[in-house]
């Protein structure tokens, strides 16, 4: 019973959220009261047109921006009127973000990129890169340590960004179109990476365009003009494809 | 603080040529400012050196004058500076310790044992040693029995030695005829050198082979052999401390005046005149290359604020991702304040290397002439203080220089500034 409760408290929750930019005289309504929780162990793709608010809901839920009202609560804490540091905290501590660009930093290793957010979270130098080459060997990247991000694949450095968002143990993992600039093989493997992860209880947040990639998470929200439309569970298609080929994963 | 400190270094490394042109402005101000300091305390080291050679500045001068305009039509009557002025010196003037008559003789020549030499001539007494701040090498100065019996004794300068006896020979108590005379040396001075390192060459040439090339005798020696009054040339006292230089100098005057039943037909002049009119010309020095020197740093600063300012617009999403993975705005100003120090210390420091350079090759064009810039030369060093001054003055201009760039870069919204292409 217990067990079930704390699993129950939701990693994320966001209340009526919303986030108006205004633009001159206009008012731009990229979040327009957006309710959704997010659990532990989920897997949640999120689709919308461009312009729906997806990417506007992942920075809020990473840290990197406040709501213009609404509530959102994180971890059981209400953190909707945090200031700039506490927020920074949350981003060095509690959140992993993947980009579609990857954004490695050019000039560090391997390593040094997957260290970063540990020396803004003042990690001891060491534990830092004790936790960087685990994270790296999750992402079977291990060999790689001392290269630079230039000398690695598209798809390789998707790893060491994944191994970047994870190396703090964070409470959730946000990526917004992880899968946009890779090819159908290294999709798959991101996408075997994230189901991987989700299976350890890191619950995922990933913004897609594409329904086929969507397919492979376990719960689906549709966005459209900064609002819920959809939000519904389905059975992850990783399971039945976990020996598919590409063809397969195209033929769905 | 750390890594920021790393990554630094490894930016200005990945942009070498644009790291060295951005500091070239500290480089040549550091440079310049820390030569400029080392060539004018050359100048001053060198000047304070003089100035001990001519007695330090506890040493007044008393020379004689022409009457000042009110007096003028008296000049006629004027006495000049007479042995009796030395007795109302002693006891008018207190404060004068040493009292140093001198009566220039003329050029004569000295010969011995077949050797003929020129040579000049000064009557003076035994304070003469004390208030040039001179010393013997060998037997004794002038005494005062030497004055009161006027005898033909003598003392000579390392040149009239060198000339009129042989290497292995000693003069003391030899016979040496100046004049149609014939004198005992019962003495000779130490090598007069100007400048600090006493090289040979100062013996012969310039004031070195003046001061060398005196023989000394009694003032009334002189007196009673080439003179048909008690005229003095000049004198000189010296006062025990530089605190009762001015006191002594009124005290002077007011004897002198005395003595000279109220003719202001003579002068009382001190070095510490020379010493103040040389202090001026030296903060001239000092405003003018210094102004130059902080110029350049200034320009220095404000390149090297461009070249950051440059530099953040072109990691525009750098930044941004730093922030999105924890660093607080405070991080990012750190990262490039450290980074433009580093940049300013880094030509801080090779400006530093560069003024050594500098200094090398005055000193190897001035060391070549003659005389007192050689003397300059010789006297100049970069001294630690004034290298870090130097280092001070670029990690200052990096702090300045580097706050508004950082300050731009900790602005940055993290989510604009990874939406940057
Ligand atoms: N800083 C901003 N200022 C003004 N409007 C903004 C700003 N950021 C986002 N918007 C607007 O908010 C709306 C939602 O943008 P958002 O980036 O969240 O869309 P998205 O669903 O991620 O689209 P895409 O699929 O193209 O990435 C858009 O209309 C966008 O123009
Ligand atoms: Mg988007």
């Amino acid at each position: 019973m217990e067990n079930k409760d704390l699993s129950a408290r939701p990693v994320i929750e966001l209340i009526d959220a919303r986030k108006i930019y205004r633009m001159g005289d206009e008012d731009v309504r990229a979040l327009d009261g957006v309710s959704l929780k997010i659990n532990s162990g989920e897997f949640i793709a999120i689709l919308g047109p461009s312009g729906s608010g997806k990417s506007t809901m992942m920075h809020m839920m990473g840290f990197m921006d406040t709501l213009s009202s609404g509530t959102m609560i994180f971890e059981g804490t209400d953190v909707s009127h945090i200031g700039a540091s506490r927020r920074a905290w949350y981003r060095a501590h509690r959140i992993g973000f993947i980009f579609q660009a990857f954004n490695l930093l050019p000039r560090l290793t391997v390593l040094e990129n997957v260290m970063l957010p540990l020396t803004y979270a003042r990690t001891a130098r060491r534990e830092a890169e004790r936790r960087a080459r685990e994270a790296l060997e999750r992402v079977a990247l291990s060999h790689r340590v001392d290269h630079l991000p230039s000398q690695l694949s598209g798809g390789e450095r998707q790893r060491v960004a994944t191994a970047r968002a994870i190396v703090n143990s964070p409470g959730i993992l946000l990526a917004d179109e992880p899968t946009g600039n890779l090819d159908s093989k290294n999709v798959k493997r991101t996408l075997d990476l994230l189901c991987s992860l989700r299976d350890s209880g890191l619950p995922v947040l990933m913004v897609t365009h594409d329904l086929e990639v969507a397919k492979f998470a376990d719960r689906v929200v549709e966005m459209r003009d900064g609002q819920v439309l959809r939000d519904y569970r389905q059975q992850s298609c990783r399971h039945f494809t976990g020996t598919g080929n590409l063809g397969d994963l195209k033929n769905v | 603080m750390y890594s920021a400190f790393f990554n630094g270094l490894s930016e200005i490394w990945a942009h070498k040529m644009r790291s060295l042109l951005s500091m070239s402005g500290i480089i040549l101000g550091v440079a310049a400012l820390v030569a400029m300091v080392s060539v004018v305390q050359g100048m001053v080291g060198q000047f304070r050196g003089f100035i001990e050679m001519q007695g330090g500045i506890e040493k007044i001068t008393i020379s004689t004058e022409s009457l000042p305009k009110e007096q003028e039509h008296l000049q006629d009557s004027a006495p000049g500076l007479r042995v009796v002025d030395i007795e109302a010196i002693r006891k008018l003037a207190p404060l004068a310790s040493h009292i140093s008559p001198e009566i220039s003789v003329r050029w004569t020549s000295f010969s011995r044992n077949g050797k003929e030499f020129n040579a000049r001539v000064t009557g003076t007494m035994s304070d003469w040693l004390v208030v040039n701040k001179r010393t013997v090498q060998k037997g004794r100065f002038l005494s005062d029995e030497d004055e009161i019996s006027r005898a033909k004794v003598c003392v000579l300068g390392t040149l009239i030695v060198e000339e009129l006896f042989g290497e292995n020979e000693d003069p003391i108590g030899e016979a040496i005829k100046i004049g149609g005379e014939w004198y005992t040396v019962v003495g000779v001075l130490n090598q007069y050198s100007t400048g600090t390192n006493a090289n040979a060459k100062n013996s012969r040439r310039g004031p070195g082979g003046f001061m060398n090339r005196g023989c000394y005798i009694p003032l009334h020696t002189a007196i009673s052999n080439y003179q048909s009054n008690d005229k003095l040339s000049a004198l000189y006292v010296r006062v025990s401390s530089v605190n009762e230089l001015d006191e002594a100098v009124s005290q002077l005057d007011a004897a002198l005046l005395q003595s000279h039943n109220g003719f202001q037909d003579f002068s009382v002049s001190t070095n510490e005149e020379m010493l103040e009119e040389f202090k001026k010309t030296e903060q001239s020095f000092m405003i003018s290359l210094g102004g130059v020197a902080l110029i350049s740093l200034f320009i220095g600063g404000i390149g090297i604020m461009n070249v950051m300012l440059a530099a953040i617009n072109e990691r525009i999403r750098e930044i941004g991702v730093r922030k999105a993975v924890g660093a607080t705005s405070g991080d990012i100003f750190m990262q490039f304040l450290i980074e433009t120090v580093l940049i300013s210390t880094l030509g801080g420091l090779i400006g530093l290397a560069l003024s050594g350079g500098i200094i090398s090759l005055i000193m190897l064009v001035m060391s070549s002439g003659a005389g007192m810039t050689s003397n300059i030369a010789s006297s100049m060093t970069i001294e630690p203080s004034v290298m870090l001054v130097g280092f001070a003055f670029s990690v200052t201009i990096g702090i300045v220089s580097g706050i508004f760039p950082a300050l731009r870069a900790a602005r940055l919204d993290p989510i604009e500034a990874l939406r940057y292409e």
